[in-house]
């Protein structure tokens, strides 16, 4: 019997729900009013359809393969949701189905999930909202957390450039600060050469601007614009793939650290010019020996610190080398640093020597309650022998880089702090003898002193970047042995780097490659061959020699730029078929190179050929010019 | 490092070098070299007093006689025996061809 005519049975044609018969094979038998209005068919429509037929496609599969399956197992199915398919369109709704005994037929009902598909996807798109404002939140608290960890204006460069690619989700961005001349371009990430936003976006928009594929965030300060970042929306990231309520936070923060940035910049300035001042002071010139120096400011804090250095003549032929470090930062410190400073130079002096010193100063720190505790590693070379007395106040040891041979910390010589309530009745001393070409380095304890590291893996690391630098010139030598230590630092503390070096034979100077220093060098390597018997002419060509060799150094090997190091040595170098030689050797580190050899150039050559014995040119990293010429002394 | 220009005697002019002559001082007086022997019908260039001279000085030299010659008028440098500057230019084949002893014989020469 086939009933797919509107049904007599009590309330089953009217039912509030949708009502269906379906044969054992799922052949509509019966369907009441509501589910004819569904699936959007007559009666006679109906008739010989299958129940899959009603049902979308998906619907279809899912009921060919699991649902009628399940309804010969189990007899029922409960909630399911389908889609009914009508002409016109679908509906959703949710199916009960029972198995009657003993024909096999199934009693289908559909309730309507109109209202539930809303609900549904209203939860899909509230789950969306609190996503992407997680993803906001998160990502405002990264930028915010780094822009207020940055120190300085560079600082804030690298957060922004790295933020802006990063949690701001752009592809690439530009960031402009402003300076004396307007906005200034100052870094970009994943792009180059990017336009600088129109005057008028800038002057008037607090708010980031989307322009053409980007989006112009001004960073405005509390009195004017700092500067403006200008971020490029990622491609397929839909209709607004940067955030600008992030950007809006971002750019009001960044104003903000830029404006702090630039008045802790000012003040960091002005301390650090102070204490400059103080560490100021030419050494004293003696082709016997060099000292190279490195000061390095701490940056994480805009309180100057108590470190300093200090090389003098304690009396004549005698050399002084002190690195100390008062406690404490700030004008207080750097104060009684200054004073102490003065205290060494005003104590040291003849029949006194370093244990003695040191007593005088515990003395003197007496009075000077901000100088107590300091600590300082003290020593004094005679320049003719190479004897070196040396003594340390409760400071890190001093390191021995043989001319030959490693690396070796000095741990004799040592007592207490300056001004220790606990200390020795005398303080301790004790001397070693240098070898010509010998070194001697004194730090202060920011150089090997970190939170993540003890003592003896900072003094560990110290001895091998030592030994790694033992061949280089003095000034590239300490240099590079303190950006080694520092490397991944964050830069909380000052560092005083000291490096002497006893030549005793040995001339080594380097100067920069804007040449300022040369006239002067000129004037130290005459009078060090002067000291070792070089007659008058035989001087006067050998400087003029280095002269040429350095200024082409300068010139064709570092572009004369300042930042640039040229290094000259010489030396006298004993022949077994003759007089001795002068060695001259002038080396560059420049990359730059001039691709044809200028007419001045040749003449320089020219000048120094007809100079010197012998012109080695060895190229490598950076060239170094080799000359030769006999020494010829002067008759007594 | 100064070159001093001397008033004209006779239409010959006298510069005199003192100091330096390097790769830094040389190059701003490079750059007066045609006003330096402008309206001279001879020009002596005299290094006597300069305490060191490298190849920046044989460039000044070659420079002064190039626009003394384009100028229409004679040059001469006083290098005497045993003086850097003398040295350089000996050093560079110059000192034959325009260097003398003293300022008179530089005179003598540019007035000849």
């Amino acid at each position: 019997m086939s009933r797919v005519s509107p049904s007599s049975v009590d309330g089953w044609e009217t039912a509030p729900c949708a009502l269906l018969t379906l044969r054992a094979d799922g052949t509509v038998l019966e369907a009441n009013a509501l589910l004819r209005e569904w699936a959007g068919r007559t009666p006679e429509e109906l008739a010989g359809l299958r129940f899959s037929d009603l049902l979308s496609v998906g619907g279809r599969i899912f009921w060919e393969t699991h649902l009628s399956p399940l309804l010969h197992v189990d007899g029922r199915v409960e909630e399911v949701a389908l889609e009914l398919r009508s002409p016109t369109g679908r509906t959703p709704v949710l199916m009960t189905a029972v198995v009657q005994q003993p024909d096999g037929q199934v009693q289908v009902a559909l309730s309507g999930a109109r209202e539930r598909s809303r609900y549904e996807r209203e939860l899909v798109a509230a789950r969306t909202a609190a996503e992407r404002s997680a993803q906001q939140v998160t990502a405002l608290q990264e930028v915010t957390a780094a822009l207020s960890g940055a120190v300085g204006v560079d600082a804030l460069t690298d957060v922004l450039l790295t933020a802006s690619t990063g949690p701001l989700g752009a592809s690439a961005g530009t960031l402009w600060l402003s300076g004396p001349g307007g906005l200034e371009a100052v870094g970009s990430a994943g792009e180059t050469g990017a336009a600088l936003p129109e005057a008028g976006v800038l002057l008037h928009e607090r708010a980031p601007v989307p322009d053409a594929g980007r989006v112009v965030v001004p960073l405005h300060g509390s009195a004017a614009l700092q500067g403006v970042l200008s971020l490029v929306a990622p491609e397929g990231g839909g209709d607004d793939p940067l955030d600008l309520e992030v950007l809006t936070a971002v750019g009001q923060q960044a104003g903000l650290a830029l404006d702090r940035a630039h008045l802790y910049e000012q003040s960091a300035s002005v301390a650090h010019e102070l204490q400059r001042s103080l560490l100021a002071g030419a050494p004293p010139v003696d082709g016997r020996f060099s000292v190279a120096t490195v000061y390095r400011p701490g940056v994480e804090m805009l309180e100057v610190g108590g470190d300093w250095y200090d090389v003098f003549l304690a009396e004549e032929g005698v050399l002084s080398v002190v690195v100390g470090d008062v406690v404490g930062r700030g004008l207080g410190a750097a104060t009684a640093m200054g004073q102490l400073r003065s205290a060494v130079r005003a104590v040291a002096g003849p029949g006194v020597g370093p244990a003695r010193l040191l007593s005088r100063l515990d003395r003197f720190v007496e009075q000077v309650e901000a100088a107590g505790m300091a600590t300082l590693a003290y020593a004094e070379l005679d320049l003719a022998t190479g004897l070196l007395r040396y003594a340390c106040a409760g400071h890190p040891p001093p390191v021995l880089l043989p001319a030959d041979g490693e690396p070796s910390l000095v741990w004799d010589g040592r007592s207490t702090p300056l001004g220790a309530f606990v200390h020795p009745q005398e303080r301790s001393e004790a001397s070693l003898q240098l070898s010509p070409g010998d070194r001697l380095l004194l730090y202060t304890d920011g150089l090997v002193e970190r939170r993540d590291r003890s003592l003896d893996e900072g003094l560990e690391l110290l001895s091998q970047a030592a030994a790694q630098v033992a061949a280089a010139p003095l000034g590239e030598a300490v240099r590079t042995l303190t950006s080694r230590l520092l490397v991944d630092e964050r830069g909380r503390d000052d560092v005083c780097v000291l490096l002497l070096s006893w030549a005793a034979n040995a001339f080594e100077r380097d100067l920069s490659a804007d040449l300022s220093g040369l006239a002067g060098i000129r004037a130290e390597l005459g009078s060090w061959l002067s000291q070792r018997g070089a007659d008058e002419v035989t001087r006067q060509e050998l400087v003029l020699a280095a002269s040429e060799a350095v200024a082409n150094a300068a010139e064709h090997g570092s572009g004369r730029r300042s930042a640039e190091r040229v290094t000259l040595q010489a030396r006298v170098v004993a022949r077994t078929d003759g007089p001795a030689d002068v060695v001259l050797q002038v080396r560059d580190h420049g990359r730059w190179r001039t691709p044809t050899a200028s007419e001045e150039r040749g003449r320089g050559l020219t000048i120094i050929g007809a100079l010197v014995d012998d012109v080695v040119v060895e190229a490598g990293e950076g060239t170094t010019v080799v000359l030769r010429k006999q020494l010829r002394r002067a008759t007594a | 490092m100064t070159v001093q220009q001397l008033p004209d005697d006779d239409g010959v002019r006298v510069l005199r070098a003192e100091g330096e002559l390097d790769i830094l001082t040389a190059p701003p007086i490079l750059e007066e070299a045609a006003a330096l022997v402008h309206g001279a019908r001879g020009v002596v260039l005299d290094l006597s007093a300069v305490a060191f001279c490298d190849s920046s000085g044989v460039r000044l030299v070659d420079r002064l006689s190039r626009e003394a010659s384009r100028a229409g008028s004679r040059f001469r440098v006083v290098a005497p025996t045993g003086t850097p500057s003398r040295r350089v230019l000996e050093l560079v084949g110059l000192a034959a061809l325009l260097a003398d002893e003293d300022l008179p014989r530089a005179l003598a020469a540019v007035r000849a």
